[in-house]
């Protein structure tokens, strides 16, 4: 039989327990996207929690590619930001880097994570 | 693509406002009302808009190399920037919704909006999930479960099927039907065989393929089996007569 070996990961490695991403979160904002948003099966979540893993292994994948560039081993949110800018099919993310880049003061309060 | 704002416009409160930034200390021009409430939002607006940083940070890290190192605001512009692809996503699934007057966002109505606004490489993998979790899923309740392929729908009613005389069955070798070799996962010669908890009135040789349970999906091409696979494994090649796991011989007055 043919082995997924690009989503070995998936096959082998695959949660089985707990998934990685909280589905009350995701569902939350699900729901906040729009004031039209009725119903969400209770799958659906679950196949965002997975999508949005892959979702950050390849902005992040990309935004190393431009630290890479720059030479340095810290990547920045410039190069988050110029990741965004490069590729297609995230340009609904383009304002939301460009947008907190022309911020000056971060908005969030957040406790800072290292 | 749309141009303009995010998909998230409830998360932006004060952008723009003198009081956006730090909070402690820059209040001398804002009445005390205000920066309170806007201390509250910003809170708020964290725990509840974005993904638990730690969990992203997770990710990140399994992503890149050991050596590698992220900065805080990299972290928390990567946090925004899920949220933003849930909402974006989420709304193209709901128009979606909306245009076939459906009100539940199904996983189906998900991937489709992801194939239409550009990330088909996840559609693969995130059906490979699904199909893994459903796996589970029936694997941890005591039912089997049939995900169907094929939409047959004259073998939706078992019991009536019964009641007419069913076509003569493919003498060995097996010539089925239709291509199973279009599906992966399937296992060729597959009789059907009942269990003590699903009475399957199908004689032997009969594509299983058709039953549809309440716990059908459709995936597009692909049949899985929980407690039958190793049923069907052991009959693999084998005709009438071949298993030895049932009595059930429906052709015997038809011969």
């Amino acid at each position: 039989m043919r082995q997924p070996g690009a989503y070995s990961k998936l096959v082998s490695g695959g949660k089985s327990g707990p998934h990685s991403l909280p589905l009350a979160r995701i569902k939350k904002i699900m729901k906040n996207s729009s004031d039209e948003v009725k119903m969400i099966s209770g799958e659906a979540p679950i196949v965002f929690s997975k999508a949005c893993e892959l979702f950050i292994e390849e902005l992040t994948k990309r935004a190393w590619i431009m630290t890479l560039q720059a030479k340095r081993r810290t990547m920045q949110k410039e190069d988050v930001a110029s990741a965004v800018i490069d590729t297609d099919i995230f340009d609904f993310l383009v304002n939301l880097v460009s947008h907190d880049s022309a911020n000056t003061v971060r908005e969030s309060d957040q406790p800072q994570e290292s | 693509m749309e141009s303009g704002g995010s998909f998230n416009t409830k998360r932006k409160y004060t952008t723009k406002a003198p009081t956006s930034g730090i909070v402690i200390g820059a209040t001398t021009n804002i009445p005390a009302v205000a920066s309170d409430a806007n201390v509250q939002q910003f809170f708020k607006r964290d725990a509840d808009q974005y993904m638990p940083i730690a969990n992203i940070i997770r990710i990140m890290r399994r992503t890149l190399p050991v050596h590698a190192k992220i900065a805080d605001d990299a972290k928390e512009t990567i946090q925004e920037c899920v949220s933003e692809f849930i909402s974006f996503i989420t709304s193209e699934a709901n128009k979606k919704c909306h245009q076939e007057y459906r009100k539940t966002i199904t996983p189906e109505d998900v991937l489709s909006a992801m194939e239409t606004l550009g990330f088909n490489n996840y559609i693969e993998p995130l059906t490979i999930f699904l199909k893994k979790y459903h796996a589970r899923d029936s694997h941890s309740s005591s039912q089997p479960t049939l995900l169907v392929k094929r939409n047959m729908s004259y073998l939706r009613q078992p019991t009536a099927e019964m009641a007419r005389p069913p076509p003569p069955p493919p003498q060995p070798p097996f010539t089925m039907a239709y291509d199973p070799m279009q599906l992966p996962n399937t296992h060729q010669m597959a009789p059907p065989l009942p269990t003590p908890s699903i009475p399957l009135p199908f004689p032997m040789g009969y594509c299983p393929t058709q039953l549809i349970t309440a716990n059908t999906m459709d995936y597009g091409s692909y049949i899985e089996f929980s407690q039958m696979k190793d049923y069907y494994k052991e009959n693999q090649g084998g005709g009438e007569g071949s298993s030895s796991l049932l009595e059930f011989h429906p052709f015997e007055p038809f011969k």
